[in-house]
């Protein structure tokens, strides 16, 4: 097997793999990118198209009958797909206890501590308030409807810059607004020295205590080194990367499949690999809007509406918001029919046209992200077969239950004429009872103040595993009750600043809470 | 093939068989001879099909059916049983007359007549649905096209403001918690 050898391997190439290649390359670290999905370039590969073939060559899913994770393989991670949609995570988020009181999140971790950070963050990827006169028209129905209940609604944060509003963000922006990472960490760190290989799996990974593996300087403390062992996606050859440090950036399922498979040659990892993981809560509901209110579109502008609700956050732990789902995403997710439907059939021939023709300008979709407790896993079923689990508790039908009941309130109180959902599977069949689908799953390798109730520390850190992190989705402890990207990618700005002062050749300077590289050096 | 090899067959395909009161005849053999190479037997009466599930699809969309001929989709394989089934079905419930050849309301009972039948007719049936919706209101073969029935334009240059934004939408807006949109 082929032997490549790396002071710093990167596994992963989105949210929570970029900010930490980009940090070591420009504190001189040799960096090594590797991702498992093809290459991307955006004008060269992004398409506007609901075409199957071409989203699921880069969005992948792993589904059970209660919950279902869908995320993105391929170069810039699932930045080149999400609706840039770029919040912080409300404060609250990071004070959140278990059933014995513990703190989730590390106990000095806080939102003060992940300000700076989401500033960087937020300078990198270009995000933005919307302004007044950017809502699609949708936000604006969303937030008439708070209005006429008396309740807030803010205008929401993007990543984006020169907007045309094709409403096709989801698969790719072609217009090169969507400030994804290809056009900043991907870039700046290839700038500054890194290299990546794509169509690269990191299969496991094997400590070495071997120093002749090692090419770098030799440091104090520093007694484990990694030898990953890779599989190319295309060629199925495998290759055997040595690195001084290894970050797991592949996100929350990719990371915990890597660590998963690795248990053998890793005994000290910590029992909670591949649990504890934290879903947002995502609850959806539909309906038509009464003749009285304005038009909606689902399809033109971004495909985000621009608003978001925070009115529930202390009450409900949730905030609330519209969508615009693409045809293809409606058709494919759900049988939509009225509540109050009489005739048969209702989920297809003329009753569930009629509603259809509604979709564009009519429909209203609410979204609903809550802080559900960390309670679903991915579990090992196979020697490379793995499958999330979720049991449906008391407290999650009654979050459900609740949800709904609140989202079709505010329709219902609105004069609007509420939709079923009847949410089907692949092979459209309806799903027996909850089935939850999100993007926002985080948590699988979680970081906490001890092995005993996470996988790695405060930085990053594996438990036992010194110079292995992790810096994605997998290590955030909590539901955030907002889009998960933007903490994921402050908190791997935070771990990058981390292991740019420890490992870093070029002099590092603190200030204000935010480690600065003096490149000059 | 050793007597444990053939009897552990059988009784595999026996628990499908029973679990699913699975035709046995669709296991053995999807593709009908009444379907076989007659493809534009097949389209007529899949055409016929979508436009049941689909009231206003238009029956002459080049794309229309090309979700159950495409070898990316698992049903490509049971699409001529599928048809055929359409058709024994409407024969036995209208005297000896295709599916392709009823009315709308007599294809529909064709269709719930598939849909209330064993388990497996019933998921063969669904995931035909399925893709009938799918493929059309996504318009998953033609984007340019989109799908004029439920006013998707399909891929564009971006829209001009007035078709994306009211104007003075901040009439509309509800109060802000919050300076920047993120909460505190």
């Amino acid at each position: 097997m082929k032997t490549i050898r790396t002071e710093a391997l990167v596994i992963g190439s989105g949210f929570g793999a970029a900010a930490p290649a980009l940090r070591m390359a420009e504190s001189g670290i040799e960096v090594l990118m590797i991702e498992k999905g093809p290459d991307i370039k955006p004008d060269r590969d992004f398409k506007q198209t609901s075409d199957p073939k071409y989203l699921l060559k880069y969005l992948k899913s792993t589904s059970t009958d209660s919950i279902g994770f869908t995320y993105a393989e391929g170069l810039g991670g699932g930045s080149g797909f999400y609706e840039m949609v770029s919040l912080r995570a409300p404060s609250n988020v990071f004070d959140l206890t278990d059933e014995t009181g513990r703190k989730y999140w590390p106990s000095s971790l806080t939102r003060s501590v992940f300000d700076p950070f989401y500033d960087r963050a937020e300078q990198m990827v270009n995000v933005e308030q919307i302004g007044d006169d950017e809502i699609p028209k949708t936000g604006v129905v969303f937030s008439l409807m708070m209005k006429n209940l008396g309740y807030s609604c803010d205008r929401a944060r993007y990543a984006v810059k020169g907007c045309v509003g094709s409403g096709f963000c989801v698969s790719g922006c072609v217009f090169g607004a969507k400030q994804s990472l290809h056009m900043n960490y991907l870039p700046q760190a290839t700038a500054a020295g890194m290299k990546v290989l794509t169509d690269l799996e990191a299969i496991r990974i094997e400590p070495t205590r071997y120093e002749e593996e090692y090419l770098g300087s030799s440091r104090e403390n520093e007694h484990y080194r990694y030898a990953v062992i890779c599989k190319n996606t295309v060629s199925g050859e495998e290759l055997r990367i040595v690195a001084h440090i290894v970050i797991l950036g592949g996100g929350t399922v990719g990371t915990a499949k890597t660590l998963l498979r690795s248990r053998e040659q890793m005994p000290y990892l910590s029992k909670h690999v591949g649990k504890n993981i934290a879903f947002n809560g995502s609850i959806k509901a539909a309906a038509i809007l009464p003749d009285s209110f304005i038009d909606g579109d689902m399809l033109s502008g971004r495909s985000h509406p621009g608003m978001i609700s925070y009115e529930f956050f202390d009450s409900h732990g949730m905030t609330v918001f519209a969508v615009k789902p693409l045809p293809l995403d409606v058709a494919s997710t759900a049988h939509l029919y009225y509540e109050d439907e009489n005739r048969d059939p209702k989920t297809w021939g003329a009753a569930s046209v009629e509603v259809m023709k509604l979709y564009r300008r009519r429909m209203i979709i609410l979204c609903a992200l809550g802080l559900t407790r960390p309670s679903a896993s991915f579990v090992q079923t196979g020697e490379d077969t793995f499958e999330p689990r979720l049991e449906l508790s008391d407290e999650i039908r009654s979050y459900y239950k609740h949800g709904k009941e609140l989202l079709h309130s505010i329709f219902t109180r609105n004069g609007c004429r509420v939709l079923v959902p009847q949410f089907v599977n692949g092979e459209g069949t309806e799903f027996a009872d909850i089935h939850i689908t999100t993007t926002h799953m985080i948590g699988s390798c979680r970081m906490s103040d001890s092995k005993k109730h996470g996988v790695c520390d405060y930085n990053g850190e594996v438990f036992d595993y010194p110079g292995l992190y992790i810096s994605d989705g997998a290590a955030i402890p909590t539901s955030l009750a907002v889009n998960s990207s933007l903490t994921i990618l402050a908190n791997a700005e935070r771990i990058g600043s981390h292991l740019a002062v420890k490992y870093g050749r070029r002099k590092i300077t603190y200030n204000s809470n935010l480690y600065q590289i003096d490149m000059a050096k | 093939m050793t007597r444990r090899e053939l009897l552990r067959g059988i009784g595999a395909l026996a628990a499908v068989t029973a679990a699913g009161c699975t035709p046995l005849k669709f296991l053995l053999d999807p593709h009908p001879s009444s379907y076989r190479n007659l493809p534009d037997k097949l389209d007529t009466t899949l055409r016929a099909f979508v436009v049941t599930i689909i009231p206003g699809a238009p029956a002459d969309d080049p794309n229309l059916v090309r979700v159950y001929s495409d070898d990316y989709y698992p049903f490509t394989k049971f699409a001529t049983f599928f048809a055929n089934d359409l058709d024994t079905r409407s024969r036995r419930l209208y005297g000896n007359t295709v599916f392709a050849s009823l009315s709308q309301a007599q294809r529909e009972f064709v269709v719930k007549d598939g849909l209330s039948s064993d388990a497996t007719m019933v998921k063969l049936y669904k995931a035909a649905i399925y893709a009938a919706k799918a493929s059309f209101y996504g318009g998953i073969y033609d984007i340019s096209k989109g799908c004029k029935l439920i006013d998707f334009q399909g891929s564009n240059w971006g829209f001009s403001d007035d078709e994306m934004f009211y104007p003075n939408a901040k009439q509309y807006f509800a109060r802000e918690l919050t300076c920047t949109g993120n909460y505190q």
